[in-house]
């Protein structure tokens, strides 16, 4: 049993969020000391994990599907996952949305988003469609693509650095927490809900969650202090992609490329064309499981990737995207911290069940 | 040797008779052996039937005391029952007495000289390891591993498949290194599918139900007695077919793109280095052609303007779009590579100086394609060749077309999308039980 790809897909999901959407809320939320929201989101994802795992360590072979339904019946179960579904969905639209509106900005200004769009939604669906311990296998191969492309881009820019904007380093009133921006920065928890549907023996102990957060939580830091130190906090909130604007801060005599941007593009893609896939099979699978048991697979995952195609084209904006992650916060808040509690709890009800 | 009826063996006679009396190279012949008569049925053409007889008259056919045939290693006596049996014995090259007073008997033969010997491997260049071939023969080649390997934990499965056209196999694979998963699958399917006709190597693929459109090819072919050996002890399966001077090893995985079995044979850190060169050349041959056309045409912008220069410059009066340019050219590489792989070794050199330095040079010059695009095509093509077997190769080769058709169309994304196609592919690959991107098939560090 080598438990590695799964290791590597954990951190390449969170990397994901890290090279989209986190960042830039993250620097908006507060307005110093900006280590202590990421600080706190990674402490709270931290407890939700331990919680988690804690919860499909005791039963092991079942997913946690199983294990709602188990504790609260069907009907009760897809009450439960409900909210986790809408979330799934919301999250993988405004994903593919934010991703296909970068590329066209970037890389192709002259191609027409719905046919960039097209392609992001067809290699998802061929990953989801293939199944999660694919997706877990590939992730070796994402990540010996990608990883150079992703230090890369990150790191360029480290000259350009201006040490003074890393202070105030304390926020005494925690001005973050009122923030909604402070919230949408949780979409990065999603990266750990698919341990739950993994085949047993590639799940991993919390020892090696807790280890690969640490390791996480240093990259979410670089992610959010590269731009800050470069623009300082004021500028930095003003652009829509700040580690984009980052890497174009640079001009390296070696690289025979002088658009390096674009690396920061092709990794962010990648990315989050893997955490696409991996939560489409996610949401195929729940759906499969307790709404449509009859239906086929590839039916299933068809039609949503056809809505999710559809809602891709229909958002306007980014402004409407900004509107969509606010609401989307809320069911995040649910499914990320809410969802993981609920399974330890039916879990912990259950045992003291068959004891008694 | 058996004694029946007469009658029955009047019978058998006119059986055989009736059955291949079209076929010129079946004989009846009346030979006496240590003063008896016989006849004598055979296959002129796989018996020698001289030598076979001064044997027999050597030894003396005694027919009271069978004890004496027993002691003959190299005969063979075997009780026909069936007409049907007598036939699959002549085709194998066996030779059938019928004497006087119902005596029936199949004798293995001295055989005609049909299979060559043992020789130094004609499609592969070993540089430091043993230079011994595998040949035609099934038997040398079982023997040639079992030399190479002593072992008890070395089992050999010899199986007849086929039901028109009997062809024999032999499975082989090491007790306890081998996954049991693996040798019960292949079992099972070879079990399955014993009635399936199995005449070349795509029929062996298809009995073992492997996909029919792969990309990279299922199995590792190998010459190389030595490189069989290694691949045994890596955990894989071996599959000999008769008459096929190629061993499979069985399954293949995406190590195998990048590594030989025989890099074993050098210092670890050659080992590494060589490896690390193959895993560069295989990205390098699949994305150049990409690349170009999306540095040309698509995505111009990422290139330090002094080079971006230089690549439009290069193309200065090419009247077509990049992508044609590009493929016009891969398919004059494509004709050369396929041209020269079956011609005869003093013709071949002729077409590599016409194809390589006429073509290329006048081309260029006649402004139809660029200079750079020569160059990349050039590397690309090397590139491909340095991959471990010519089979991995061709499934590369392919492969470059889709990236180019997709990055000519969305740049640099769609190249990016393109290689993200082929690792969903590959991870989804099964055979035998092993996905292909495991680390090795041996024991407990494969995935899954």
């Amino acid at each position: 049993m080598n438990k590695f790809p799964t290791i590597i897909l954990f951190f390449l999901l969170h990397l994901a969020s890290i090279f989209a959407i986190f960042p830039e809320r993250m620097m908006v939320s507060a307005s110093k000391g900006h280590w202590m929201p990421v600080a706190i989101i990674f402490l709270v994802e931290l407890l939700v994990v331990r919680l988690y795992l804690k919860a499909l360590s005791k039963f092991p072979g079942k997913t946690i599907l199983d294990l709602c339904s188990d504790a609260a019946g069907k009907w009760g179960a897809r009450l439960i996952v409900l909210p986790l579904l809408v979330f799934l969905f919301l999250e993988v639209v405004l994903l593919t949305y934010y991703l296909s509106v970068e590329i066209r900005t970037v890389l192709l200004p002259k191609t027409p988003t719905y046919a960039t769009s097209a392609i992001f939604v067809a290699l998802c669906f061929y990953g989801a469609w293939k199944g999660l311990s694919v997706m877990i296998r590939a992730s070796m191969g994402w990540f010996i693509l990608f990883m150079p492309f992703i230090l890369f881009s990150m790191l360029i820019s480290i000259g350009n650095f201006n040490v003074r904007y890393i202070f105030p380093v304390w926020d005494s009133q925690f001005s973050f927490l009122w923030r909604p921006d402070f919230y949408v920065g949780t979409v990065i928890f999603a990266g750990f809900l698919f341990l739950g549907m993994t085949p047993s023996h590639l799940r991993i102990r919390f020892g090696t969650a807790a280890a690969l957060v640490g390791v996480i939580f240093l990259f979410a830091l670089t992610a959010v202090y590269v731009p800050l130190l470069i623009f300082g906090q004021e500028t930095a909130i003003h652009f829509q992609y700040p580690m984009l604007m980052a890497s174009d801060t640079v001009d390296l005599e070696w690289v025979v490329f002088d658009w390096l941007p674009s690396f920061y593009v092709v990794s962010s893609s990648g990315l989050g064309l893997i955490k696409v896939a991996v939560l489409l099979s996610m949401l195929m699978t729940m759906l499969k499981q307790l709404y449509l048991p009859k239906a086929k697979n590839r039916w299933i995952l068809a039609v949503v990737c056809l809505f999710l195609y559809a809602a891709c084209q229909w958002i306007p904006n980014a402004k409407a995207l900004d509107k969509f992650l606010y609401i989307n916060s809320c069911l995040c808040l649910y499914s990320t911290i809410g969802f993981p509690i609920i399974v330890y709890l039916s879990t912990k009800w259950r045992r003291k069940e068959v004891r008694a | 040797m058996q004694h029946f009826d007469p009658e029955i063996v009047q019978s058998l006679e006119s059986g055989l008779q009736e059955r291949f009396h079209q076929r010129s190279d079946f004989l009846c012949k009346h030979v006496v052996i240590a003063g008896e008569k016989f006849k004598a049925y055979y296959f002129r053409t796989l018996v020698n039937l001289p030598k076979t007889l001064s044997i027999l008259n050597q030894i003396g056919i005694d027919r009271k005391n069978d004890l004496k045939w027993n002691s003959i290693h190299s005969m063979e006596v075997d009780a026909p029952v069936s007409l049907n049996e007598l036939y699959n014995h002549l085709l194998r090259g066996k030779l059938i007495l019928l004497g006087q007073e119902g005596f029936v008997a199949v004798i293995e033969p001295e055989h005609a000289e049909l299979s060559r010997p043992v020789m130094s491997p004609n499609s592969e260049n070993p540089l430091q390891s043993a230079f011994d071939a595998f040949t035609e023969d099934l038997d040398t080649n079982i023997g040639l591993i079992r030399k190479k390997m002593i072992s008890d934990q070395l089992v050999i499965e010899t199986r007849s498949v086929g039901s028109q056209s009997i062809k024999k196999i032999a499975l082989v694979y090491l007790k306890g290194t081998t996954l049991p998963e693996v040798i019960e699958s292949v079992e099972k399917k070879l079990e399955e599918n014993a009635h399936h006709e199995l005449t070349t190597v795509r029929d062996l693929t298809q009995i073992l139900g492997h996909p029919k459109f792969t990309l990279i090819p299922t199995y590792i072919s190998s010459e190389l007695p030595e490189e069989t050996v290694q691949n045994l002890l890596n955990g894989k399966v071996v599959i000999l077919m008769d008459q096929f001077s190629f061993a499979f090893a069985f399954p293949a995985i995406v190590s195998d793109l990048w590594s030989t079995t025989l890099d074993v044979q050098y210092p670890l850190l050659f080992q590494q280095f060589l490896r690390t060169i193959r895993g560069a050349s295989l990205l390098l041959s699949v994305t150049l052609p990409g690349l170009y056309v999306v540095l040309n045409s698509v995505n111009p912008e990422l290139l330090r303007i002094q080079l971006a220069i230089t690549v439009a410059k290069s193309r200065e009066g090419v009247p077509y779009p990049s992508l044609i340019e590009a493929l016009l050219v891969l398919l004059l590489l494509e004709l050369i590579v396929e041209a020269t792989i079956r011609l005869p070794k003093n013709i071949g050199p002729t077409i590599t100086m016409i194809g390589g330095i006429l073509l290329g040079q006048a081309i260029v010059q006649a402004k139809l394609v660029s200079n750079l695009l020569i160059i990349i095509l050039v590397a690309s093509a090397i590139s491909n060749f340095a991959l471990t077997s010519y089979m991995n190769a061709v499934g590369v080769r392919l492969y470059k077309y889709v990236v180019l058709v997709v990055s000519s169309i969305f740049g640099i994304w769609g190249l990016e999308a393109a290689l993200v196609w082929v690792i969903l592919y590959f991870a989804s690959l099964t055979t035998c039980t092993v996905p292909y991107l495991s680390w090795s098939v041996k024991g407990k560090t494969a995935d899954e």
